[in-house]
């Protein structure tokens, strides 16, 4: 074992020979440290003393940590006595060497120095990329990591973010709910969007202002349509759109308003009684004498199915 | 009868377990040396509550809450050109109870003031969560005209009949310097400059006195004076009574864009 270990150093030039090797593991173990303790200062300092965002300080600490990690590497180089210069002509050529191997990888760090410029969310946001809903928990140089309301993490590649359609839920304070309210035709569609926006006002999770509205929405298929539209806390959204739900459904029915169910108005011709529809019906045979005529439509699909009009 | 607040109260003292706050139920029970049980009578509302060593007793403050306080007045304000208005708005109180131990006072719990909804000040994408309340209006030479109001009857009641009101008016001086006649449908006060005063002439709660000059269609100068003459403060939010500041008028719009999209018609 000596005696190998003692032909390894005489090939490598003795105990001197191995002296800039030793020194220059030392230096990027020491300067690793010395880099890290760097980047959590700088971070520190972005975020307290100049109130930045988590997301600003995250991109200031890794950028302050990869460059005096680089810094560490070159001291090291340079106590192996790597010729720099040379090293840096070289750059030019591995740096196209390397573009062309990690065209992905640089393709994510520089989509995400334009995600850092354009700033469509921050760290703890929620958002929707795409399909993908939950809590945004790190942004870094290849990729943003989101953790989803099932409790799952998403790792998405920032040249895949920065093409795709992002939803951020926790930019502003206050969201508005909708509610569409189906009434019957015989309503009293004024007296109603008054009482429905008293209700709402007494709601202590609606906000007073921008006050809620009752709008008359369109005529539906099987009643008037409206809309009800409020404002809430970001927080309280999703208690807030049930308890107005809830509201609403109370006051209704407190009003005596049914809630049209689907229906359809059967038109029974003059030569048939509704007797004798409905026992045609029962039997499961086709009504026949009822029909006065049949629309252009139906005759054309009788036709063609080889039916003849009756 | 109404009598002063801060009201305090022994934690011996059996009123504390048949208090009536805002005209609903509020017990409070001492269990043990160290601790309180609130019950406000509602399912799931009991707490039990730590208190600090060697406590004897509970402070009830009335406050205004943390949140800038966005007042409408129902009916709304018509200040005609060139005059100015006095008015009185009426204003819901919320209330604060501490617990007193000899190194001085711990905050409890705070019940919020009814008849108030959150309201956003400004436009939805930046504006700020105030209090909201539709605020009775009076002149102020017309005696008891808030006292019919629902917001004049809230208050705390000890179980001897002994009432403190929850409820103040807010003294509103309104100066039209445009030439045109100006409409007040609401106004904004932070709370960190309004003080709470007992009148000295009637038995009631005030604020300070606000002013407010009208210089647009849209934009009016606000400034939170000091409270009435002779007026006694009340310590809340944790400030001393009798705490002048430097007061300062600020910008109100109050004719913003909302920016809810109804204004182009979405």
């Amino acid at each position: 074992m000596n005696e190998t270990i003692n032909r390894w150093l005489t090939r490598l030039g003795g105990w001197e020979g191995m002296e800039p090797y030793i020194l220059g593991v030392f230096w990027v173990i020491v300067g690793y440290f010395i880099a890290k303790f760097f980047a959590r200062g700088v971070e520190r300092v972005v975020r307290l003393r100049h109130g930045a965002s988590p997301h600003s300080a995250v991109i200031a600490s890794k950028t302050a940590f990869y460059g005096a990690f680089m810094l560490v590497v070159l001291i090291a180089l340079s106590a192996l006595g790597v010729q720099l210069s040379g090293l840096l002509a070289a750059a030019g050529i591995f740096t196209v060497a390397l573009g062309f191997a990690a065209q992905t990888s640089v393709s994510n760090i520089i989509s995400g120095f334009f995600l850092f410029m354009d700033r469509p969310f921050s760290i703890d946001d929620t958002v929707k990329i795409d399909t993908t809903l939950g809590t945004v928990i790190s942004i870094d140089l290849l990729s943003t990591r989101i953790r989803t309301f099932d409790n799952l993490m998403v790792r998405i590649p920032n040249e895949v973010l920065l093409k795709s359609t992002i939803i951020n839920y926790t930019l502003y304070g206050v969201r508005r709910i909708e509610v569409p309210v189906r009434v019957p035709f015989d309503c009293e569609l004024q007296v109603l969007q008054r009482k429905l926006t008293h209700t709402m006002h007494a709601l202590p999770t609606i906000l007073d202002e921008p006050a809620p509205i009752v709008l008359i929405d369109r005529f539906g298929e099987n009643g008037m349509e409206l809309l009800v539209r409020a404002w809430s806390e970001r927080q309280n959204y999703v208690s807030a759109k049930s308890e107005l739900t809830g509201a609403i459904h109370a006051r209704l029915r407190e009003l005596g308003v049914d809630v049209p169910l689907p229906q359809r108005v059967l038109h029974l011709g003059e030569t048939m009684d509704g007797s004798t529809l409905v026992s045609q019906l029962r039997e499961g045979v086709a009504p026949t004498g009822g029909r006065t005529r049949r629309t252009a439509r139906e005759d054309t699909v009788a036709t063609t199915s080889g039916d003849s009009p009756a | 009868m109404e009598t002063r607040w801060p009201l305090q109260l022994s934690l011996d003292d059996g009123a504390l377990e048949a208090l009536h706050v805002y005209d609903k139920p509020l017990h409070l029970k001492r269990r043990g040396a160290q601790a309180l049980v609130i019950d406000t009578g509602e399912e799931l509302s009991t707490r039990h509550c730590a208190l600090p060593a060697s406590c004897n007793a509970l402070r009830f403050l009335p406050n205004f809450g943390e949140r800038a306080l966005l007042a409408f007045p129902t009916p709304q304000l018509l200040c005609p050109a060139g005059l100015t208005m006095q008015v009185v708005l009426g204003l819901p109180l919320g209330l604060r109870i501490e617990a007193l131990h000899p190194g001085g006072s711990v905050h409890l719990l705070d019940l919020p003031a009814p008849r108030t909804s959150p309201g956003l000040y400004g436009p939805v994408d930046s504006g700020q969560i105030c209090t909201s309340f539709r605020a009775p209006v009076c002149a102020p030479d017309a005696g008891q005209g808030l006292d019919e109001h629902p917001i004049c009857a809230l208050d705390l009641r000890l179980p001897d009949e002994t009432h403190y009101a929850l409820w103040a008016t807010i003294p509103l001086t309104v100066t039209n310097t445009t030439p045109e006649p100006r409409e007040v449908s609401k106004i904004m006060l932070p709370t960190a400059s309004l003080g709470l005063y007992r009148r000295p002439d009637r038995d009631r709660l005030c604020t300070s006195q606000v002013q407010m000059r009208l210089l647009g269609p849209n934009e009016a100068e606000v400034l939170v004076d000091n409270g009435p003459e002779g007026g006694e403060a009340i310590a809340h939010s944790g400030r001393k009574p009798n705490a002048h500041e430097t007061r300062r008028a600020y910008t109100f719009l109050h004719a913003y864009r909302a920016k809810t999209g109804l204004e182009h018609g979405f």
